[in-house]
């Protein structure tokens, strides 16, 4: 998430993104592997070690994992009361792992860098899988880049109607954020237009500058 | 750099935005104050054809915005009333590079560009930052920078000092003041447009006034008394 990410210069920062995203997936796919709680636990260990060599603030990763650590409890807590405890520690540590992994790797890889490495996968595919490997870039950029305006919007709305003393659950929410978001989302498209979007693909810049150039 | 408007006019839900609009803007600095609702942002809009106009022309360098609006915005930036709209990408740095990269500047050079801008535009310290997290000030000023680095001869301001403290809002000022670009501003803010050349007062869509600052001002004041 984009809120995640903590500049730094540790050696999971260096490292190229796609390289980071290729060992990530490889080592979710092998947790999927085993049900052996020592190869778990040592992963699990491995991916917390990992974590600790961000030197994160304690609090910040708490504030962070929060919901996902209650999650992760709940798993443990249901599969050991529903199938065995053996159960539960198998997929506690097999998901500490994961979790554990996937924010260090969050934490340590700008958005941009993960859009980049995801816009290469495309690029082979020559001028088509250019302009879809922009148009992907920019769909992820507007996803993350809407993240913490939802959480936004959804604060100021419960401010809102905490102030006029509304009661009542998220229901209540659902249209003024839709509304909300919807003008949002106008204002971001003119934004876009007015920023030269769509990229005119058959013009790069060298071209351009020469033109403006000649401009009276 | 000129913007001709010929008998432009706007129409929204039966009543017009705009009204019969003749106007010649090639001034360096030009401010345009009214009442909310006058027509502010609508004119400001029209100059890089963000909104195009139901009856006449705007051309800006001779180009129609209607049929060369692609071409009309590289030459015509434009600041939102509300930079958290105009910022699209998630950090900073990547953001101001974004103008250059839809022009075809390959990722790594943008960025390093984009550096460059925020560096002289003593903003570095914003460049990995993520945009959500700025403040109001911040965020207008990283709307200024991804606007400025794509060059444009003209930039248009929509009520840039709106959601500013006074020392940003004096940042600002001096910003403007310093661009090499030509500026149209839109504002509420009168002190702003004090040293500008020519100013344009609007009301329920029709020019009510163009001129000087101070005498547009004082016109203006005696309108809301």
């Amino acid at each position: 998430m984009l809120s995640l990410y903590q500049p730094g210069h540790s050696l999971l920062h260096r490292l190229p993104a796609g390289a980071k995203l290729i060992a990530l997936s490889l080592f979710g796919l092998l947790l999927f592997l085993t049900d052996e709680a020592r190869i778990l636990a040592v992963a699990a260990a491995g991916a917390l070690l990992l974590l600790w060599h961000l030197r994160l603030p304690l609090g910040l990763l708490l504030r962070q994992l929060a919901v996902t650590l209650l999650l992760l409890a709940f798993l443990v807590i249901a599969n050991g009361l529903l199938l065995s405890w053996h159960e539960g520690l198998i997929v506690g540590l097999r998901l500490l792992a994961l979790v554990a992994a996937g924010t260090a790797v969050t934490y340590a890889t700008r958005p941009s860098e993960i859009i980049a490495a995801l816009q290469a996968c495309l690029r082979p595919l020559g001028s088509a899988g250019e302009k879809a490997a922009f148009t992907l870039g920019l769909a992820l950029a507007l996803v993350l880049r809407f993240i913490p305006e939802v959480l936004y919007r959804i604060r100021e709305l419960r401010e809102a109607m905490a102030a006029r003393g509304i009661r009542g659950g998220p229901l209540r929410l659902v249209v003024p954020l839709a509304i909300r978001l919807l003008r949002s989302a106008d204002e971001v498209g003119l934004a876009l237009e007015a920023r030269g979007y769509p990229p005119d693909f058959s013009r790069p810049l060298a071209k351009e500058s020469k033109r403006q150039n000649e401009q009276p | 750099m000129r913007i001709e408007f010929h008998r432009v006019s706007v129409r929204r839900e039966g009543g017009f935005l705009l009204q019969d609009m003749d106007l010649l803007l090639q001034e360096r600095r030009i401010g345009i104050i009214g009442a909310n609702g006058s027509g502010k942002t609508t004119l400001a809009r029209l100059c890089n054809g963000l909104v195009l106009p139901d009856a006449g022309r705007v051309l800006v360098d001779g180009l129609d915005t209607r049929e060369e609006a692609a071409e009309v915005r590289r030459r015509v930036g434009m600041v939102f009333q509300f930079p958290e709209a105009q910022i699209i990408q998630p950090i900073v740095i990547e953001d101001v590079a974004f103008g250059l990269q839809l022009r075809g500047r390959p990722a790594k050079a943008a960025r390093a560009e984009a550096k460059r801008l925020l560096e002289r535009l003593d903003l570095l310290e914003l460049a990995e930052r993520p945009a959500h997290s700025l403040s109001g000030g911040e965020q207008q000023l990283v709307a200024l920078a991804a606007v400025l680095i794509t060059q444009p001869k003209l930039i248009v301001f929509d009520e840039p000092t709106n959601q500013l403290d006074l020392r940003n809002r004096n940042r600002l000022q001096e910003r403007l003041r310093e661009l090499p670009a030509k500026v149209i501003v839109v504002t509420h803010d009168l002190e702003l447009l004090a040293d500008f050349d020519r100013v344009l007062l609007l009301e329920a869509g029709r020019l009510l006034f163009d001129g000087p600052p101070a005498e547009a001002v004082a016109r203006y004041r005696a309108t809301c008394s």
